[in-house]
């Protein structure tokens, strides 16, 4: 029974998506960014291959500058600063990746049933909401971390959670929209439950905006999680990280001035890359809002 | 009005409780016993057993939970497990270099995001307002903690101008010192922060130049100046005024990892450093007030956008 409903509006919706990713490919903005990021996975991917040196060798000399050998220096313990930042690249992207997913697997059906049930269900999710929205991300995460333990799976959902609420509003205004449309009627009216229509009818046609709020979240997270590695509370140590090598670089400020550099230029590369997916899926599924943009980048600040 | 208001005092009444519960079985989460903690590893059965009483841990939850709300209500956030110090005591010490910080990182923020919007929004084709556009992409990309290392690096290690760390000065003891010792993390931070407004801001205001009543200004000879500062800009700020406000909470209590870039004595570092040393009575007492500040920071900015506008009607 449920095939009937939902396959009603999925035609539209596919014809739209293709001409979405007709916008997006013609973005000159978005292509920089989807170019840019798929050069820093190939990277992370491949890092054991690319990186010159083995991250974890203690080998060479203690803080040197930039070389021929070392094309970026040592650090602390004589380790190659180059390998190390390729290989950083697998956890900041990992844990982005995760975050953004733990944040949008909870949050967007949240959203989903507050926006379409109404009443009880939306005031308790959205005082919920309300709650999570008004502990800094960052402060969130460590309360979660000590709760929870270091590691990389629990910095995936510590930085994760405090993603909710974003989706979930987000969700929830996009399902208030769709909620009474004439496809969504007919799809009840011939019979679909309420989760089937919320799965099949209503999800399909509010995904636009989630999509763009997956990738503000990603370079969200990819900023937290660098400032929880760079507290000691992020990436274990001896896994090379960003933000653990910017805390290295914090301790060395003398000896070695041109540390701190680099592992920040891959930081905000991976930022900036995000930012411009997300605006060329913005100006492509028109969805998101410059205000929804401002407070995802505005919780990540610090 | 009232209505709302009513509304909105209730709503942030409830979200606040549901704060309360979940900051203090946040304890009850935690791996280990809070006790133990308090009287350490090697106490015997019978010391613990007193400990847990002493602290109520042996009491029912609910009970457990009202006695702490009742004391909470009354100020009395408990003591702190690690200096024994009140816990609100602790907070009340870093809470004028935490307002301190946030007050100067708003002020930046306003001072580069306002100007930067304006002419972004008007000029996006002129040189000036591509290279505007360009620190708007760059100070999007660049998180704050890696900026505020930048600074240590070139001003203070290099150019030695400023100090690399930054210990609070109040600003009405010694102004100058106090500027000095504040700017680098607050220019940090708001170099992100006045990225995400004006960039905002420019949306807006575009958005309001498009508009009939600016044609209509235009039309009856109003000059351009006062159409856009009388008619553009008014009208283009108010949605900011919510970003702006979001920010300023954000600054309250989630400035962590820039005060311990620059050493700063802040909120942030104290409920950091708490968490570290299973301080929990410290963590919960912290949590709930940076919760609380929030909370009321964005009830005020919504009541301040009705009385700011007299076209909105909350009701």
């Amino acid at each position: 029974m449920s095939a009937l409903p939902a396959g009603a509006p999925t035609v539209a919706p596919r014809r739209r998506r293709l001409a979405a990713a007709r916008r997006f490919a013609q973005s000159r903005s978005a292509v920089v960014g989807a170019v840019g990021l798929a050069a820093l996975v190939v990277m992370a991917l491949l890092a054991p291959i690319v990186a010159p040196f083995d991250p974890a060798v203690q080998g060479g000399e203690p803080l040197l500058g930039p070389s021929g050998t070392h094309l970026l220096g040592t650090d602390q313990l004589g380790r190659d600063i180059v390998s190390r930042m390729i290989h950083g690249a697998r956890g900041s992207l990992l844990v982005a990746a995760g975050a953004a997913a733990v944040g949008a697997g909870i949050g967007v059906p949240l959203g989903l049933v507050a926006g379409y049930l109404g009443r009880w269900a939306d005031a308790v999710a959205m005082r919920v909401v309300d709650l999570l929205l008004a502990v800094p991300g960052i402060l969130l995460a460590l309360v979660i971390i000590a709760v929870l333990g270091p590691g990389r799976l629990n910095l995936i959902l510590a930085i994760g959670i405090g993603a909710i609420p974003e989706f979930a509003r987000l969700t929830r205004v996009a399902t208030l929209e769709v909620r009474e449309r004439d496809f969504v009627l007919a799809a009840r009216g011939m019979g679909a439950s309420t989760p089937d229509t919320m799965a099949r009818t209503v999800l399909p046609n509010v995904l636009g905006p989630i999509m763009v709020q997956f990738v503000i979240t990603a370079s969200m997270a990819v900023v937290v999680e660098a400032g929880l590695s760079f507290l000691g509370l992020g990436t274990p140590p001896p896994a090379p990280s960003w933000g653990g090598m910017l805390q290295d670089a914090r301790s060395y400020l003398y000896q070695s001035p041109t540390y701190g550099l680099f592992p920040g230029i891959c930081l905000a590369a991976t930022v900036f890359f995000l930012e411009r997916i997300g605006r060329g899926l913005q100006l492509a599924v028109g969805g998101g809002g410059p205000r929804a943009a401002a407070r995802g980048l505005g919780r990540g600040a610090v | 009005m009232y209505g709302y208001l009513v509304r909105r005092l209730l709503q942030f009444a409830v979200v606040l409780l549901l704060g309360s519960v979940a900051v203090w079985a946040f304890v009850l989460l935690l791996p280990g016993d809070p006790a133990t903690v308090l009287i350490g590893q090697d106490a015997t059965a019978a010391e613990l057993a007193a400990a847990r009483a002493r602290m109520g841990l042996d009491r029912p939850f609910l009970a457990q939970y009202g006695v702490w709300l009742g004391h909470a209500l009354t100020g009395d956030l408990g003591a702190s497990y690690y200096s024994g110090q009140p816990v609100l005591t602790e907070l009340m010490d870093r809470i004028p270099a935490t307002v301190q910080l946030a007050g100067f990182t708003l002020v930046l923020t306003l001072l580069i995001a306002v100007p930067v919007g304006i002419v972004v929004a008007l000029r996006p084709y002129s040189v000036v307002g591509r290279v505007l556009q360009g620190y708007l992409t760059v100070g999007l990309a660049v998180p704050a903690f890696w900026l505020g290392l930048l600074l240590i690096i070139v001003l203070a290690v290099q150019l030695r101008w400023l100090p690399a760390s930054s210990d609070f000065v109040p600003l009405w003891q010694d102004p100058g010192a106090a500027l000095t010792s504040t700017i680098l993390p607050a220019a940090a931070i708001a170099v992100h922060t006045s990225s995400v407004t004006a960039r905002f801001l420019a949306n807006s205001l575009g958005e309001v130049m498009g508009k009939d009543y600016i044609r209509t200004a235009r039309a009856k000879g109003v000059p351009e100046r006062d159409v856009i500062r009388r008619h553009a800009v008014r009208n283009a700020a108010l949605p900011t005024v919510t970003i702006v406000g979001l920010q300023l909470g954000s600054f309250l209590g989630g400035t962590v990892v820039i005060e311990a870039v620059f050493n700063y004595p802040g909120l942030g570092r104290l409920l950091y450093t708490a968490i570290g040393e299973r301080d929990y009575a410290l963590v919960q007492g912290g949590v709930l007030f940076v919760v609380a500040t929030f909370l009321l920071l964005n009830l005020l900015v919504d009541v301040a956008y009705g009385a700011l506008d007299p076209r909105i009607r909350l009701t």
